[in-house]
């Protein structure tokens, strides 16, 4: 077991070496930053093009570029925003908790609608409510999440209060002049986390469905049925804890993608987190922020990748490592 | 020697000889199951699938053909100046927009670039995962490690940021968009075709090929790919869907489609602003509709054709 996670771990590494170059240099070298720097100023001069060049150390070869970026990065120093000129770990660290308040949450609302619902679709398969869970689920899979948070958007905020029903904020974390109370907060997630939680629940549930009726076919189902197992007892200990394998992996991928945030959710209800400082970022051609967001979100895949290979290979007993 | 058969025929009538062979033959042929006959069998009785596919040849032939005979410049369709924001009405059945631009047009004109990125890049990364996966699972060793880190490393990386930032650092276009989708979504295809490729590069058939000298490259495109058809129209098929939703995502963040140009996406991106939600709710309605359901008929396709492609699936 030690051996397989150092094995793993020093495969980790190189992986994310290579990652790293080929995200410096599609950020660097397929873009032209100068010309996008100087993009409100057509009339710079040359000798202000070769000055802008040499500040940003863009006038030496790519490759001596990404040894100094990477130098400097394992040192701890990211560089500094192109825009505001503050350092990018601050940066990135100032929205990390924004974007984790929204995900965990709708990380916990996610499980908590999937599990009950996948469970007892399998259980009652082809029932009525089965064929409603799975058609449910095939429309909500179908459906762009910015599309769920605008319909969302537009029945709680706009028609509520239409009808003068109390209406939910439509945008960011707080009220503009309000104060920043935990209610405050409560209120401004409800519909991004409903919108993250039903699509993402959409997919647990066809997830755990399958799962439970696979396990449920296996002959050591029968036996503990045929030795005199009561029914919820074979589904806790025999059927649940199997079919919770697949689900366990599922969910450390998506915690994987919790850093990068929900890109399309955060732009659409203005959710100061890490989705909205990406395409702020991308938007202004940020170049150093938009490496450190690629980075360290690619850094964090690969770290629950292991993360999932490890502990499904110690939670399930018939998996080797090798 | 030679009219021995043909006496032996004369003792009874030619005619009706020949039409029980034609019909013995005939019936024959009725009962041989090809596997595209039994595969098509099992399609049909998956009534949505079946019902899905009728819809997206309609909707795709109706795109095609309406968007052909619509005026080239796509910003300037039936514009009615007097009918700015105005909700759905005969005249405009799916409203106007705030130039006063007919949706319902610019949903078909949209429509149709919607379906050429998807079309496009699910092309590109069938191409590109059916290389590497065939590669990787043929020549196995060296070349198999390499190329399946690559795929590896190419999933280590957030898609969709990768996506937007490919975008924004080449310039946002169609064809960029169909060439950063297609080279960003090629790592599932490789999976299949490669494991595909190294359960079939031991049977006997390819043993037999090889032992007659073809070449390596024949053996690949012309003996063992054709049996990797079938989880290929799977992965195209689910793959169009994601590739539509991809494109959607993409323009709605900005780095897709560019307005006037009408997408899907951008479509809905350009109605959402809280004012326009509130004041002219269809214009982000019906594009985003258009998504879902599109989505959705081929994601139905996708399931009916895995389940009558291959009789060990379960999901």
């Amino acid at each position: 077991m030690g051996r397989y996670v150092v094995r793993r771990l020093l495969q980790a590494i190189p992986l994310l070496f290579v990652i790293s170059i080929i995200l410096f240099y599609a950020v660097f070298a397929l873009g032209d930053p100068v010309s996008r720097l100087i993009a409100n100023n057509p009339r710079t001069s040359e000798q202000d093009i070769a000055r802008i060049k040499k500040l940003y150390g863009l006038d030496k070869p790519v490759y001596q570029r990404y040894f100094v970026w990477a130098g400097n990065s394992l040192r701890g120093d990211w560089g500094s925003s192109l825009v505001t000129g503050e350092k990018v770990t601050s940066v990135l660290r100032g929205r990390l908790g924004n974007t984790l308040i929204l995900m965990v949450t709708a990380f916990l609302v996610t499980l908590l609608l999937a599990i009950p619902i996948g469970l007892i679709s399998a259980l009652r398969q082809y029932s009525r409510f089965d064929y409603f869970i799975t058609a449910l689920s095939f429309l909500f899979y179908s459906l762009p999440v910015f599309f769920l948070g605008f319909l969302l958007i537009y029945l709680f905020s706009v028609k509520f209060r239409e009808w003068g029903l109390p209406a939910l904020p439509s945008g960011k974390m707080y009220d503009v002049r309000g104060e920043r109370t935990l209610g405050q907060l409560f209120k401004h997630m409800i519909l991004p986390v409903l919108t993250i939680a039903l699509i993402n629940s959409a997919l647990y549930t066809r997830y755990l469905r399958s799962s439970v009726l696979e396990v449920m076919g296996q002959d050591y189902i029968r036996t503990a049925r045929s030795k005199g197992l009561m029914g919820s007892q074979v589904l806790r200990r025999h059927v649940m804890k199997n079919a919770a394998l697949p689900l366990v992996t599922l969910v450390l991928l998506q915690v994987a993608t919790l850093f990068s945030g929900a890109v399309v959710t955060e732009t659409i209800f203005a959710w100061p987190g890490m989705g909205l400082l990406f395409i702020d970022a991308a938007r202004n051609v940020d170049y150093p922020v938009l490496m450190g967001i690629l980075v360290a979100s690619s850094a964090l895949i690969i770290i629950f990748n292991l993360i999932a290979d490890i502990l499904y290979a110690y939670l399930d007993p018939r998996i080797k490592y090798s | 020697m030679s009219d021995t058969p043909a006496t032996a025929k004369t003792t009874t009538d030619p005619g009706t000889d020949v039409r029980d062979q034609l019909r013995a033959q005939d019936a024959m042929s009725r009962d041989v199951q090809t596997p595209w006959k039994i595969i098509r069998r099992r399609f049909l009785k998956h009534k949505l699938a079946v019902v899905s596919l009728a819809f997206f040849i309609l909707l795709v032939a109706t795109i095609f053909i309406w968007s052909s005979l619509l005026p080239a410049n796509a910003a300037q369709v039936n514009v009615d100046l007097y009918n700015t924001n105005a909700p759905p009405s005969l005249r405009h059945p799916m409203g106007t927009d705030q130039a006063g631009s007919d949706v319902l047009q610019r949903i078909v004109l949209g429509g149709r670039v919607s379906l050429t990125i998807g079309l496009f890049s699910v092309a590109i990364a069938i191409i590109l995962g059916t290389i590497v996966g065939a590669l990787a699972g043929y020549y196995g060793g060296a070349v198999d490690n390499l190329l399946m880190s690559f795929v590896d490393m190419m999933l280590s990386v957030p898609l969709l940021l990768l996506i937007v930032t490919l975008a924004a650092v080449l310039g946002p276009s169609v064809r960029t968009i169909i060439i950063v989708i297609g080279i960003t979504s090629w790592m599932g295809v490789a999976r299949i075709i490669r494991a595909n490729f190294l359960s079939l590069k031991n049977k006997e058939f390819v043993e037999a090929a090889r032992s007659i000298g073809v070449k390596n490259s024949k053996i690949i495109f012309k003996h063992i790919l054709p049996n990797t058809t079938a989880p290929l129209i799977v992965a195209a098929t689910l793959g169009l869907a994601e590739a539509v939703l991809l494109e959607a995502y993409v323009s709605f963040l900005g780095y897709g489609v560019q307005p006037p140009q009408p997408s899907w996406g951008n479509m809905v991106s350009s109605g959402s602003f809280l004012l326009t939600i509130q004041e002219a709710p269809w214009m982000m309605l019906f594009p985003g509709i258009m998504i879902t359901l599109t989505v959705l008929v081929v994601n139905f396709i996708g399931d009916g054709l895995r389940d009558a492609l291959d009789p060990f699936s379960r999901l």
